[in-house]
């Protein structure tokens, strides 16, 4: 599958965030990290991450649900929780990878991976739950 | 990068997040949600919440700082949220962070987020940060 068609959130445009991979059961995003994305400290703010692993699971949710049911029956973030190991600064390019743990009829549940791309550090780990929005249900 | 002599970090800046009340271990900051804001379905992306919900907590502990046995700086290393509500392109989100223990290697704090017009929750989180205090 190509990446043609799979729009991206407005958010996620406008950080800089690039769609790299839309597969079925996996999607991953990346980024160059710019002053912009920093914190007072000089290094990415957790933002940046859990925006990016947000979009990466909600497109990896998608990929597998198929986008006609899940424009019918649209899913949107619940819960979530993130370990932050390790930082980035300006000028390193970080990947985000979504996968599916479970898809259920109303909920959806989901891992999320950050890595600098220099040296494959993992720096940042999240799971993430969906809830399945059914309307007129 | 300051407002008010508060330091803030330049995404919140970028995302167009505006602190309006730093105190001792409290910070309020708001966003007036716009389109460019919103997520694949046109509701406000969750991305913006935990960027605001995470930036309140560092701007309230940056706001210790000063304090004798202040910490002298830190990083976010846990994060759990949740997200009861929804906002829309055109709502004013206010997000309230206070640090509710400060201890020698960590801290902790809750978060929230509210829609300004009807005051609902839309947002709740629990950070956990790794401090450094400055030496006597």
């Amino acid at each position: 599958m190509t990446l043609e068609g799979h729009r991206q959130s407005p958010f996620v445009e406008l950080i800089g965030g690039r769609l790299e991979v839309w597969e079925e059961g996996l999607v991953r995003l990346s980024l160059t990290v710019e002053e912009r994305h920093t914190n007072p400290h000089g290094v990415m703010h957790g933002g940046v991450l859990t925006t990016l692993m947000d979009e990466a699971l909600g497109g990896v949710i998608a990929s597998v649900r198929g986008m006609e049911t899940m424009w019918e029956a649209p899913h949107a973030t619940v819960d979530m929780n993130v370990s932050f190991l390790s930082n980035a600064r300006a000028g390193d390019e970080i990947a985000v990878e979504g996968r599916v743990l479970k898809i259920g009829r109303s909920v959806a549940f989901g891992e999320a991976e950050a890595h600098r791309k220099r040296d494959g550090a993992l720096i940042a780990k999240g799971r993430f739950t969906f809830t399945i929005i059914r309307r007129g249900e | 990068m300051a407002e008010g002599g508060v330091p803030r970090a330049q995404f919140t800046a970028f995302i167009g997040g505006v602190v309006e009340e730093v105190r001792e271990g409290y910070c309020r900051l708001g966003l007036v949600a716009g389109p460019q804001h919103l997520d694949r379905d046109g509701a406000l992306h969750a991305g913006v919440l935990t960027t605001l919900l995470d930036s309140s907590l560092g701007i309230a502990l940056g706001g210790l700082r000063g304090r004798s046995g202040g910490p002298r700086s830190q990083a976010t290393i846990e994060m759990s949220a949740g997200f009861p509500g929804r906002a829309q392109s055109g709502d004013k989100i206010v997000v309230e962070g206070r640090v509710t223990h400060l201890l020698e290697t960590v801290a902790f704090g809750r978060a929230e987020a509210r829609r300004d017009r009807d005051g609902e929750v839309i947002a709740e989180a629990r950070l956990t940060f790794a401090v450094r205090h400055a030496r006597p």
